[in-house]
């Protein structure tokens, strides 16, 4: 075990010393040439390299001879998972069926004036930036607001929405820099032709951002290259939103509001619905605006500001509604006061399953909505 | 399977049909892997599903820069392996190994000489013998660095060289 070769320059190499090369060897690595010369021509190393290539051999025919195992089916339930977060991910594809646009602007715009996503934000003691945007081919218009901080979460916003000729165009704004009433902006924007999704990562990877500069006072075009130009202006909130999208939603609702913002029910000790970060869901004055709330596993809940067979009455006390079902607690929770009246009527029905009810739903995903009772008790659910 | 960040987007996503393939694809290699390291086959199951739902509740872990997929999922279960293996020293209770299914008597041989390294060796030599995985990919699973790996392999090449050598005489001559 202790011959040695003549190196390149005149000294006996040891083949303790070259072992740790022949291992590598075994694996495929290139080794210098002083030590692949000395394994080349000496026995010993020569027999342990054929040594471990014969152990890694036999491990792997034992590996051969193991069972096969034999995976149990698992079923991945989305419910259980910790969802991205709009901003704080970057945001996620959308996947945005014509069928369904109306319900895509929930994530988008604010047209409808339907659901759209709410964070929850801290008083950060700066005002926030909001941006309100006109794509000029198709006279489409949102709004945006931003931190004007450094904080990543929450001073970048993104839209994206199909436009009247085919495609999806997409917009990110990123605020910079605040220099009195005049800020700066970066502006990714995207143009996707024949396309019906947009993925915010994906499809703003190359897209190289422009900084643009905003003020109260004025209008700033930006360009969209393939489409066309979009127009932007800019104000300033001492305050953050309500809701997102709404910037003048008051902490209090109006006299006929039914609205819902982050919701989370808890029966008894336990959570059964998370819904801190899907948005919210106001009526403006339905005198029947009832919240339906659907959950993977929970089927769904019916609260509504009138009496309807089934119900049992609740109280509603600011941002709580509480009731009892089957001899159960339950308290819903919003991020903001609901409605003013102080008695609601909820219904649970544990079996439904939202597919049945909604075209293309997933039975996979929370759902909820503030509509007409009478319309979330048709057989059929319009999408919106 | 697709491109291993295409892969990761798509789960990040929730898409349950790409992580179930995932799942299908590496699960059995690796609770074989973990039965190496742990030496008992319920807890390498429950490792190896521990691992899967983990991942799939809390899909933050994996940079494409950093490595391949499969070797953040193996390092992922290493280290549940490692949590296991500590929870299993603080109960108290003795952990007791399996004996091997035996079906032939090099099978036995072989069982027995890996079965005497280090755990650290048990495992470098499984993945990389049985499993293929390269330095830079053993390096991300054991979190260490790749030159460590060349010499630890190393290191347990020869340690199951030299029980090897001795124990073929001592099984034969029974």
């Amino acid at each position: 075990m202790a011959s040695g070769s003549e190196s390149e320059e005149g000294g006996l190499m040891n083949c303790e010393e070259v072992a740790a090369f022949a291992s590598r060897l075994c694996d495929g690595q290139v080794i210098p040439r002083q030590q692949a010369e000395h394994i080349g021509t000496c026995e010993a190393c020569r027999t342990r390299l054929n040594e471990y290539a014969a152990i890694g051999a036999e491990l792997r025919r034992v590996a051969s001879l193991e069972q096969p195992i034999g995976l149990k089916a698992v079923r991945w339930e989305k419910g259980e998972r910790v969802r991205l977060r709009w901003r704080e991910e970057g945001i996620p594809t959308m996947r945005i069926p014509r069928l369904a646009f109306v319900s895509m602007l929930v994530l988008i715009l604010t047209l409808s004036g339907g659901l759209v996503l709410v964070r929850a934000r801290t008083a950060q003691g700066e005002p926030m930036l909001l941006l309100h945007f006109t794509l000029v081919p198709n006279g489409k218009t949102g709004d945006c607001w931003l931190t004007t901080n450094e904080n990543p979460k929450t001073n970048q916003c993104g839209f994206a929405t199909d436009v009247s000729r085919g495609g999806m165009v997409g917009l990110m704004f990123r605020f910079i820099s605040r220099d009195g009433d005049r800020s700066q902006v970066g502006v990714k924007a995207n143009y996707k032709e024949s396309s019906g999704e947009f993925n915010f990562i994906d499809d703003f990877r190359d897209v190289a951002e422009k900084t643009i500069s905003v003020d109260p006072e004025q209008q700033v075009k930006v360009q969209v290259p393939s489409l066309g130009e979009f127009e932007v202006t800019a104000s300033y909130l001492n305050h953050p939103f309500t809701a997102w999208g709404r910037p003048d939603e008051a902490i209090e609702p109006r006299k006929d509001e039914f609205r819902v913002v982050a919701p989370v029910l808890i029966r008894g000790n336990e959570v059964i619905c998370n819904l801190s970060a899907n948005g919210y869901s106001i009526d403006d004055g339905d005198s029947d605006a009832t919240l339906m709330i659907y959950y993977p596993g929970e089927g769904r809940f019916l609260i509504s500001r009138v009496p309807f067979e089934g119900a049992v009455e609740g109280t509603v006390k600011n941002g709580q509604i509480r009731f009892t079902l089957d001899g159960q607690d339950y308290l819903l929770l919003s991020a903001a006061p609901i409605l003013r009246a102080e008695h609601a009527w909820v219904s649970h029905e544990p079996q439904y399953k939202l597919s049945d009810h909604l075209q293309a739903a997933s039975n996979d995903r929370p759902w909820f909505r503030v509509r007409n009772l009478k319309a979330l008790l048709q057989p059929q659910l319009g999408s919106d | 399977m697709a491109d291993d960040r295409d892969v990761w987007e798509r789960i990040r996503r929730g898409d349950e049909s790409t992580f179930d393939a995932l799942y299908r694809t590496h699960g059995p290699k690796m609770q074989m892997f973990l039965r190496r390291f742990l030496g008992n086959s319920q807890a390498a199951e429950d490792v190896m599903q521990e691992t899967f739902a983990a991942i799939w509740q809390h899909p933050n872990g994996f940079v494409a820069e950093r490595g391949t997929l499969r070797a953040y999922l193996f390092g992922a279960a290493r280290k549940r392996a490692a949590d296991w293996w500590r929870k299993q020293g603080a109960s108290g209770e003795p952990v007791q190994s399996e004996p091997a299914r035996c079906d032939t008597e090099m099978v036995s041989l072989v069982t027995d000489a890996v079965s005497r390294l280090s755990q650290e060796g048990r495992v470098l030599m499984w993945l990389r013998e049985v499993e293929g995985y390269s330095y830079d990919e053993l390096a991300q699973i054991l979190e260490i660095p790749a030159g460590t790996v060349a010499s630890r392999l190393f290191a347990a090449r020869e340690e199951l060289r030299n029980i090897w050598q001795a124990a073929p005489k001592a099984k034969k001559g029974d």
